[in-house]
């Protein structure tokens, strides 16, 4: 659990860890110190959906058809497939309106990897391409090759050649761009050059190692920014600093909506504790004159018998978290506490948080109460139903994750409601067949309910592990 | 029922003036006084204008601590199945906040075999021909470490009413945490259709700590619609244990209140007694009698 992993688009270790469960839907929230929020570019009060970056095994393939609607509306229909093989593997979403619709298809070879299709890479610390973390990040989740969740900064074609040495070459379409950019990196220290068709040239110069980071980018106008990461081990404690600076006008060609604050330091630690383990991060930023922010935040976890999991956080924040303006209270103090366990054939997932405006986190602007129960029935049947009562003041932006068969849905509620999720998982015809219905009510009455069908098949070479064998067999959990 | 609510609001208002009470709660007055059923509405418009706790429970409502959960009233209002698997009725009489003319009589049977807990109950509230009868029923499973059930109740208002139905789902599940320490939550109104329910009740989440002879507990319950910046209710509670006898303290916010409750058993029967103050809507006595006919002591 490093410090760094505090934060909405968290990284590995622990809250990726169960923001991962969270889609495969064994809780009913990650571990967070703070409701998840989409990235910067995703409009405010909007659904976001993320896509999650696993793969197959080698030799297999996955159907997926799905249909979605609410009460009273019109039915969506997606299809997807995904395929693995020893060279060549790819994904292709389709759907009218569907924000995942899309896809990506990688070739690998002895003289190297090609992607064509949706792309999100990332160079260095992400001043350039990909996107730099926030300040109380270590990485963003989207971004880079290791990421959780399969990002869409852009679409066009990335060739990777080479491993200690070698070269990157990036053609595409990036925020409305048309750009071509070319990576070369030797020993751990790479630079990179960005080029848009009307002109726009930015390059960046970084190193990397197992415990040390940085980068400098800049561009043609003399604007730059320079970030550095430095991890030590100080006993049994990881101690991580991030130090970020430059100019307030630099914009990443690539990415100009997360090019994030233009200085900001981070200081952060994780490590064991005598009730299990323990993590706090300190981050100050500023965007410009005026609009900056700090944050100060604890959070621990117990791990007890039987996997029982104890987590908690507290958290203090002052300022802007966006460069954009926000309704969102200057001042916020919060807490969180979650509690989960497994005990065949139930599992049980409880989680509240609270933020306030006012020291004790008095003056409520935001607070949820979520349950998750799910329960495994014989033949594979699987059953859940998760129950969330929100309430926010106004302004505020408060969104509840949902764990889909694909996906990662962030929903946006705001005001005070009840959402109610209930699911099922029945191994039919070789594959499954999920369904869900939602069901909302605000404090004025009931919203349209939602409803969501899903059949996944996998297959394979015959040898493979197929996912079609593990329904019958060990049926994953909702 | 809700055809009433779209009467005009001069009247309504006018209703509340008068009396000097709360709108909302000057309302379920107001349908009183025009001599129609105003039961629900009694109960809904004071857990709208003091708090979800007024009462943690209704139809099925028994007088016993929250936690650890026993009987089959419990299991038919809150979804909670005990651990112990045993065959028993309960008959409960509740007074609502010392009003004669408010109250809500009940049985409830329930069953258990090996980890399958079942219970069922019929229960009326108010006079015959003003108040509503409900149907409830309830499954689940349960063993030494956890349990869970789905819960639902049917209401039907009086006749003189237009026969107004109505009907909730909801769940509890509750598991062990730690030797001894067990944490629980239900949602007893998960899903409502048709009439609203007499009383909104929220998510509850607790947590129980029990020794031999006392036991502790915990509760957060959060509800929308609560006037004011509430969003939530908290309560707490004691029991002691000594043979037969058990007496359990309970206290609760917003209002701030408290309860006081005692059981005795003797061979399979168990009778108990337990008084709820309110500072203002006054005091909700329930007693019951319930008899085990098998089932693991």
């Amino acid at each position: 659990m490093r410090p760094w992993a505090i934060g909405r688009h968290g990284q590995p270790d622990v809250f990726i860890a169960l923001l991962w469960v969270a889609w495969l839907g064994l809780v009913a929230s990650p571990v967070s110190p703070e409701p998840l929020e989409p990235p910067p570019e995703s409009p405010e009060g909007a659904d976001y959906a993320a896509e999650p970056a696993d793969s197959l095994d080698g030799g297999l393939f996955e159907l997926g058809l799905g249909a979605s609607g609410r009460a009273g509306g019109e039915i969506q229909r997606r299809r997807r497939v995904r395929f693995a093989d020893d060279e060549l593997r790819g994904t292709v979403r389709e759907g009218r309106g569907d924000p995942l619709a899309g896809g990506s298809v990688e070739g690998r070879s002895g003289s190297g990897d090609l992607t064509l299709g949706r792309l999100a890479p990332r160079w260095g610390r992400g001043l350039l391409v990909g996107s730099p973390a926030d300040p109380w990040q270590r990485t963003p989740t989207d971004r880079g090759p290791r990421a959780t969740f399969r990002g869409r900064a852009g679409e066009g074609a990335l060739y990777r050649h080479g491993d200690r040495e070698g070269v990157e070459l990036l053609a595409g379409r990036f925020a409305r761009r048309d750009l071509a950019g070319l990576k070369l990196w030797r020993s751990g220290l790479a630079l990179g050059l960005l080029a848009g068709t009307t002109g726009e040239v930015q390059g960046s110069l970084s190193r990397a190692d197992s415990a040390d980071a940085s980068e400098w980018a800049w561009d043609l106008s003399g604007r730059w920014r320079v970030e550095g990461l430095a991890e030590r081990n100080v006993g049994q404690w990881v101690i991580s600093v991030r130090a970020r600076g430059g100019h307030q006008g630099f914009r990443s060609l690539a990415e100009p909506l997360r090019s994030g604050p233009a200085r900001a330091l981070a200081v952060g630690g994780s490590g064991p504790a005598p009730w299990g383990r323990a993590g706090a991060v300190a981050a100050l930023w500023r965007f410009r004159s005026g609009r900056a922010g700090a944050r100060l935040a604890l959070e621990g976890q117990f791990v007890g018998r039987d996997r029982a999991v104890v987590a908690w956080g507290v958290e203090e924040q002052h300022g802007l978290r966006r460069e954009v303006p926000s309704w969102s209270a200057p001042f916020r103090q919060g807490a969180w506490g979650e509690w989960r366990r497994a005990a065949r054939p139930l599992r049980l997932s409880l989680r509240h948080e609270m933020w306030g405006e006012r020291a004790w986190a008095r003056g409520v602007t935001r607070a949820v109460t979520t349950v998750r129960l799910e329960a495994s029935a014989p033949a594979g049947i699987g059953l859940a139903a998760t129950h969330s009562v929100f309430h926010s003041k106004r302004g505020e932006s408060l969104y509840l994750p949902e764990g889909e068969i694909d996906r990662l849905v962030l929903r946006a509620v705001s005001g005070e409601g009840e959402r109610s999720r209930f699911e099922a998982r029945v191994p039919i015809a070789g594959g499954r067949i999920s369904a869900a219905l939602e069901l909302a009510t605000a404090a004025a009455g009931r919203k349209p309910s939602r409803w969501s069908v899903d059949f996944t098949r996998r297959g394979g070479k015959r040898g493979s592990r197929s996912a079609t064998s593990r329904n019958d067999s060990d049926p994953p959990p909702l | 029922m809700i055809s009433a609510l779209r009467r005009p609001r001069v009247r309504r208002r006018h209703a509340a003036t008068v009396l000097g009470l709360p709108p909302t709660v000057g309302l379920g007055v107001w349908r009183l006084a025009l001599g129609v059923s105003a039961l629900p509405w009694i109960g809904a418009t004071v857990a709208l204008a003091f708090g979800p706790g007024v009462a943690a429970a209704q139809d099925f409502s028994n007088p016993a601590p929250p936690w650890p959960p026993s009987g089959p009233g419990i299991l038919a209002e809150g979804g909670l199945p005990g651990r112990k698997e045993a065959i028993a009725f309960e008959f409960c009489n509740t007074r609502w906040f010392g009003l004669p003319d408010l109250t809500t009589r009940a049985l409830v049977l329930g069953a258990g075999w090996r980890a399958f807990r079942v219970a069922g109950g019929l229960s009326e509230t108010g006079d015959p021909e003003i108040g509503w009868k409900g149907l409830g029923a309830a499954a689940g499973i349960a063993d030494r470490f956890a349990g869970a059930a789905v819960r639902g109740v049917f209401r039907r208002d009086a006749r003189a009413f237009g026969r107004s139905d109505g009907y909730e789902v909801g769940l509890g599940a509750w598991m062990e945490a730690a030797e001894a320490l067990e944490v629980w939550t239900s949602a007893p109104q998960l899903w409502t259709q048709g009439a609203s329910p007499p009383l909104r009740r929220g998510l509850e989440l607790g947590v129980g700590l029990r020794s031999a002879q006392v036991k502790g507990w915990a509760s957060h319950t959060s509800l929308v619609g609560l006037p004011g910046a509430g969003h939530s209710e908290h309560a707490g509670g004691l029991s002691f244990d000594s043979g037969p006898l058990a007496v359990w303290l309970t206290a609760r916010d917003h209002p701030l209140r408290g309860g006081i409750g005692v059981s005795a058993e003797a061979r399979r029967a168990r009778v108990a007694a337990e008084i709820d103050g309110h500072p203002v809507l006054g005091e909700t006595v329930r007693l019951s009698f319930g008899v085990r006919l098998g089932g693991a002591p």
